[in-house]
């Protein structure tokens, strides 16, 4: 059973000299009046900062599943609710504020994937099936083509010098290394990483 | 500048309403939260009579401040059915002296409570809560008019007992707990504060304040980000309903941050946003602190259900 309007802060029983917080002035409480108003639920979702390697952390508002806030996250150990001024500008990312100031999505941020052919000056969408595809044979074509066995002094070194990899900041400590390892076990040699502040 | 917890730590307090600015909250609260005038020269009124009342209780915890002094580092978190009496009589009563049907209303209950307690029944601090609720069962008052005027008094008491024994509100550094590290009680409302937002727990009765996690449910620790979440309406901003869906209950958490003062009384803002509590026990969610401003047999949540 939920409460009907006049139900809220009545006494129960029968009770002659009844005082509520109606009866001191707390008029529109104890009418329900304030149910009118629309309740905006929100949902605070936790993420990390996507520029740097410091890797602040970020709680987003959610409304209906689009962000309407963000801001550092206090319980973070690293940023502790601080945030650069990139960081602060997270919301920009998803939203841009056009004349008026309201705000619309942000027209720039790239959604698909972009594919510029050799020698092409245009970038056309292609999905995400062809696009992995394509670079697994291309790195494979590579590796195959520049895997060199022994070097001049006759060791053995297994190893391809043309690919250089790069890991990101935004992954977590396993993710990295699922990463290095995975680039070792093809011979690579230039691993570099953006971790660099 | 970033903000210090520290700052907290420096105040006077005459009564709970003044763990913070008094004025400044209050100016606040007429500008933005809706219907305050009255609630507001209540307040005011509550202030001015605690003050003098104030000053009758420390001469004579002074005679017996040397008897106490044993004590003095451990928070008494007992209170008699005397004092609250005392205190509702003495304070609670003046306050409404102009309401006829209060006034008497509070003399009624007054009475009651002396007819089913003995006046050297001890009240701990943590069953507090569920005899508020109990004992406007079989009163003339509505279940909100008691809560207000019980836990306001036994609020006031305590603090002031308290305080004469060396033992100020304050703010605790390193606790990171749901419950509040004085008393034990569960809190009732909490506040957004700082440029770093954190979220600061203050305990309605003996006004203790500590820092707790933003999305960390306090009662029954949930920290999955689907299960929690908060709702605010459009009548004050300021104050977001803060919820567990696991154990259905809700905490008040005030964001200030706009707001340039640093030190606000949440009890004030609490009394000026009651309709929050109205529309969260609409919604189906209950108090964490268990102050109900309900009838508890007209409301039908996670706990009515269990009985």
């Amino acid at each position: 059973m939920k409460l009907s309007r006049r139900q809220f802060l009545k006494v129960s029983g029968t009770a002659a000299a009844t005082t509520t917080l109606y009866g001191i002035g707390f008029r529109d409480v104890a009418e329900g009046s304030y149910r009118q108003f629309r309740l905006h639920y929100a949902q605070e979702i936790t993420t990390i900062c996507p520029f740097c390697s410091v890797g602040c952390g970020i709680i987003c508002h959610v409304r209906d599943g689009q962000i309407v806030n963000t801001e550092g996250d206090p319980d973070h150990p690293i940023n502790e609710g601080t945030l650069c001024s990139k960081g602060s500008s997270l919301f920009n990312m998803s939203y841009v504020y056009d004349e008026k100031g309201n705000a619309v999505p942000n027209p720039n941020r790239v959604t698909q994937v972009l594919y510029r052919a050799p020698r092409s000056s245009d970038w056309e969408v292609v999905d995400w099936d062809w696009a992995i595809r394509t670079i697994a044979d291309r790195i494979k074509k590579t590796r195959d083509e520049t895997f060199i066995t022994k070097n001049n002094n006759g060791v053995t070194v297994n190893r391809t010098p043309a690919i250089s990899w790069l890991g990101s900041a935004m992954c977590n400590n396993e993710e990295n290394y699922l990463f290095h390892k995975f680039a070792r076990g093809m011979g690579l040699v230039n691993i570099d990483h953006c971790a660099r502040l | 500048m970033l903000y210090h917890l520290t700052e907290l730590k420096e105040v006077e307090i005459l009564n709970p309403l003044e763990n913070g600015n008094f004025e400044a909250t209050i100016n606040y609260c007429s500008q933005h939260a809706p219907d305050f005038e009255t609630v507001g020269s209540m307040i005011k009124r509550y202030g001015e009579i605690t003050n003098g009342f104030d000053a009758q209780m420390r001469q004579q915890i002074d005679d017996s401040k040397l008897l106490n002094q044993k004590e003095a580092s451990t928070p008494n978190t007992v209170i008699t059915i005397r004092e609250l009496g005392g205190y509702l009589q003495n304070v609670i009563a003046q306050v409404f002296l102009d309401n006829k049907p209060a006034h008497e209303g509070i003399l009624e209950f007054i009475k009651n409570m002396h007819k089913h307690h003995s006046d050297d029944q001890e009240l701990l601090s943590t069953d507090l809560p569920d005899w508020i609720i109990s004992n406007a069962q079989h009163s003339a008052l509505s279940q909100d008019f008691v809560t207000l005027i019980t836990s306001l008094s036994a609020a006031h008491y305590y603090q002031k007992r308290n305080h004469s024994q060396g033992i100020q509100q304050h703010m605790e550094d390193t606790f990171r707990e749901g419950h509040c590290p004085t008393c034990g009680l569960m809190p009732h409302f909490s506040v957004i504060l700082g440029e770093e937002g954190y979220r600061i727990m203050e305990c309605w009765l003996c006004g203790t304040r500590w820092r707790f996690s933003r999305l960390e449910c306090p009662d029954c620790h949930e920290t999955k980000q689907d299960k929690l979440g908060y709702f605010q309406t459009e009548a004050f901003k300021g104050c977001r309903i803060s919820f567990c869906r696991n154990c259905e209950q809700y905490i008040k958490v005030f964001d200030l941050r706009e707001w340039a003062d640093k030190n606000p009384s949440l009890w004030i803002l609490h009394l000026a946003t009651l309709m929050c509590d109205d529309l969260a026990v609409n919604e189906g969610f209950m108090p964490v602190s268990r102050m109900l401003w309900h009838d508890p047999n007209s409301v039908d949540t996670i706990v009515s259900r269990q009985k």
